[in-house]
């Protein structure tokens, strides 16, 4: 297992200046979403439309900053790891709801025991959580790389994270 | 008993009897018989799990669903040996994968089928002791858009979630305005059958898995109906390999005479 935290472009004025629409709770990010230059660039890995269907299928709200008239390409790589999407969680919704991350990261852990199992080989899921400070609203990156068990400690890693 | 229960005890003896039949020493002949039984084994899941959608009973349509993927491993094993005996380790290669690869389905499709783990676990110890070393390439693409194999609305938008079982069928993404992004050497790839077939070397092309040397005007390379055959050039090397080109297609195969 493998848990790495670095420093993340502020989303609240990258998203305005991509031409996204501004993050409010929890949001799934585009993977080049630091990088490109523009909106047209932006692209998705394809585990992101896997992660909407379970979050709202769930009764997890999910902020959308991509246009729906606008969708963006899929990134597909067809390795055995499961590379999920980057998810976006603001310092409100931590304030507010603090065990939303949790039961967010449940809903992704139990989906994947099912999706690995019968599957031979090592195993692995990656995830990046993206949380906004409350002090100052700058942004860190959390990268996890492991199994599916270890999903769960990422929730206090946020929350910590957020309260920095 | 009730009728559900008689066959699935008949499909399990069936399944049992032709597994035994699993490893290099059987006889080719009582292997190929097996094969067949399969077949018709196939075929009858195939008619009970349409009946099992026709009346709506989901539960029964995806235990015939994994009924139809557990033969497909057995089968697809037995033809490795076959393969193997007739000197064509290529095809025997493929064969493995597809076993491997129907194995998990099962294990996906009902949770009746969850014994299979055992099976896979046994077929990976075969990849790494009977086979040798393959090297993996992993393709990258980008995709305008992604379709649901179930109801072929936008995926993402309908409910339905990539390796679950859905009235007999797995999910899949059918990926759709594919552009090619690149190629990547992995350890673990999404399908094993996309990998190095040949590289260049004094004299001609070797070949991987017979390390045999095929000059270069007569090469034969594998062929594979369910693949498209690439080029690539990486670090001075050039080489042959096979992409894949279903892409999360987890539905059982079946099999017709000419794959014999």
């Amino acid at each position: 297992m493998n848990i790495a935290t670095e420093d993340y472009v502020q989303v609240d004025s990258r998203a305005a200046e991509i031409g996204c629409q501004r993050p409010t709770g929890m949001t799934l990010l585009p993977e080049n979403f630091q990088s490109a230059t523009s909106y047209a660039e932006l692209r998705q890995l394809s585990e992101a439309a896997t992660v909407r269907t379970l979050f709202r299928t769930n009764g997890l709200p999910l902020y959308d900053v991509l246009d729906p008239s606008k969708p963006i390409p899929y990134i597909q790589n067809n390795s055995f790891e499961w590379a999920g999407p980057t998810l976006f969680v603001s310092s409100a919704l931590v304030s507010e709801n603090p065990t939303v991350v949790t039961v967010a990261l449940g809903v992704l852990a139990n989906y994947l025991t099912d999706f690995l199992k019968g599957i031979s080989g090592k195993t692995e899921v990656s995830l990046s959580i993206v949380v906004e400070k409350r002090t100052d609203r700058t942004c860190k990156r959390i990268t996890y790389k492991g199994n599916v068990e270890g999903l769960s400690s990422l929730a206090d890693i946020v929350k910590s994270t957020s309260d920095e | 008993m009730s009728e559900l229960h008689v066959h699935i005890e008949s499909f399990n003896a069936i399944l049992a009897d032709c597994q035994s039949l699993s490893c290099m020493a059987r006889d080719g002949g009582l292997q190929r018989d097996a094969c067949a039984e399969l077949r018709a084994l196939l075929a009858r899941a195939a008619e009970l799990k349409s009946s099992a959608v026709a009346v709506g009973d989901e539960d029964s349509a995806n235990l015939f669903l994994g009924f139809e993927c557990a033969a497909s491993s057995v089968y697809s094993e037995l033809r490795m040996w076959l393969l193997l005996k007739e000197e064509n380790p290529n095809e025997a290669w493929s064969a493995l994968i597809d076993a491997q690869m129907a194995a998990t389905s099962a294990a996906r499709a009902h949770r009746g089928f969850m014994h299979l783990l055992h099976q896979d676990a046994r077929l990976e110890a075969i990849e790494k002791l009977v086979f040798p070393p393959q090297v993996f390439l992993s393709a990258g693409w980008i995709v305008g858009r992604q379709e649901c194999s179930i109801c072929a609305a936008e995926y993402g938008t309908c409910d339905h979630l990539v390796g679950k079982p859905y009235m007999g069928r797995l999910c899949s993404i059918v990926a759709r305005e594919l552009q090619g992004n690149h190629v990547a050497i992995v350890k673990h790839p999404a399908d094993k059958k996309c990998r190095v077939i040949t590289f260049e070397v004094e004299g001609g092309k070797r070949d991987r898995m017979t390390w045999k040397i095929e000059p270069a005007n007569r090469t034969e390379r594998t062929k594979d109906t369910a693949a498209t055959d690439a080029s690539a050039t990486s670090n001075g090397l050039t080489c042959e390999v096979i992409f894949a080109t279903g892409i999360g297609n987890a539905q059982p195969n079946h099999p017709t005479d000419e794959s014999r």
